[in-house]
């Protein structure tokens, strides 16, 4: 329960924000593409196709008919003389992105869980590459990034601003989510097929924020 | 018409001319052959007159038929486009949605839809209210300049705070 927690915590704050951002309260023109990664799907930690699904979503979205005059200039360079090349690599990646982020004048990307991109190299070249659309795109750029607190990670963004999520900031956040759970637990007799006195519930809600306090 | 008038005046001229007597017909002979040539004289010029009337004539029927003929081309093909029109703009339409689906298949994205969707799933009202009144948060938001925001932690006994 504590790992699931754990997970859950960033992740819910991260789509808290999103959702916000996607849905502002006044009509902004600002663009917006997320990306969850998940170690445990493969598509979902690789940090080429996590570019490649931001560029997607900046492409696809705001116009209805054609895709944007670099993406549509990359694929015909890429697939020259008829034949096909596979998927732009990480720096072909990179370079589109930041060409389709100058189109517009403001963008916000969001990603939760750059922890759980696989493999460190791919790891820094991502965390590198976001340092670079921040500091080469000409239009301006928000990027909100969750993590767990990986050493490299911690490294290599040392220098931006950021949150901490205290214990303390998120105990209301906790509690919530714990009692919801258990409820949902001995509903669906998941818990002690559902039998579960009060006393007994209680002390389980009790024992759980007491270990997830500590996070 | 003039020409029609020369030809005629022409022929009463030389019948009157030969219902003459011979004499009467020799004293006239010099004055004759003055108003002979001036009648002809007359008639070439009509003719003439004539050919080219004939010829602007032929050169306006051909402009009319010309235009007629535009003008029906002109009437079919905008029968036509309206005919086509829209058989044209859907197969353009088809022609570039299949170019885009070809070229989002080669930028070769994932889903991501559903994993914000699934994200949200059993998120309590007022979860994070506090994030979104942080300083830290609402300066990223509000930054004229471009910037990354880290949101990080939940890792016991590792406390990191910083600020710019």
């Amino acid at each position: 329960m504590g790992a699931i927690l754990a997970g859950a915590g960033k992740t819910k704050l991260t789509s808290m924000v999103l959702e916000r951002l996607l849905n502002p309260p006044i009509e902004e023109k600002r663009a917006v593409a997320y990306f969850y990664c998940n170690r445990n799907e493969p598509k979902r930690q690789n940090s080429e196709i996590i570019l490649r699904t931001i560029i997607q979503q900046l492409s696809v979205r705001g116009s209805t008919g054609s895709l944007p005059r670099c993406v549509m200039a990359k694929y015909k360079e890429r697939n020259k003389d008829g034949i096909e090349s596979g998927p732009p690599g990480f720096k072909d990646c990179l370079s589109l992105l930041i060409e389709l982020l100058d189109i517009r004048s403001r963008t916000t990307i969001v990603i939760d869980g750059l922890d759980e991109i696989d493999s460190k190299m791919q790891r820094q070249d991502f965390l590198q590459a976001l340092k670079q659309i921040v500091n080469l795109s000409s239009s301006l750029v928000k990027l909100f990034v969750s993590s767990r607190d990986d050493t490299d990670i911690t490294l290599a963004l040392d220098s931006v601003p950021n949150l901490y999520i205290h214990a303390k900031d998120n105990k209301d956040d906790i509690e919530r989510f714990i009692k919801q759970e258990v409820e949902k637990s001995i509903e669906q007799k998941k818990l002690l097929r559902g039998e579960v006195s009060n006393e007994l519930r209680e002390r389980i809600v009790e024992a759980l924020i007491d270990k997830a306090s500590g996070m | 018409m003039g020409l029609y008038a020369s030809i005629l005046t022409f022929l009463v001229w030389t019948r009157r001319y030969s219902e003459d007597g011979t004499a009467k017909r020799i004293a006239k002979n010099i004055l004759a052959t003055r108003e002979i040539h001036e009648l002809l004289d007359k008639l070439d010029h009509d003719e003439g007159e004539v050919r080219k009337e004939s010829e602007l004539a032929e050169k306006e029927w051909a402009r009319f038929a010309h235009e007629d003929v535009l003008g029906v081309v002109r009437e079919e093909s905008s029968s036509l486009k309206e005919a086509l029109g829209p058989k044209v703009e859907a197969l353009f339409e088809n022609l570039k949605e299949a170019r885009r689906r070809e070229m989002v298949m080669w930028l070769a994205g994932t889903s991501y839809v559903e994993h914000h969707e699934n994200a949200l799933q059993g998120l309590l009202e007022g979860t994070g209210e506090w994030l979104l009144k942080e300083e830290t948060y609402r300066k990223w938001l509000e930054s004229e300049q471009s910037c990354i925001l880290w949101l990080h932690g939940i890792r016991k006994f590792h406390p990191k705070f910083q600020t710019r």
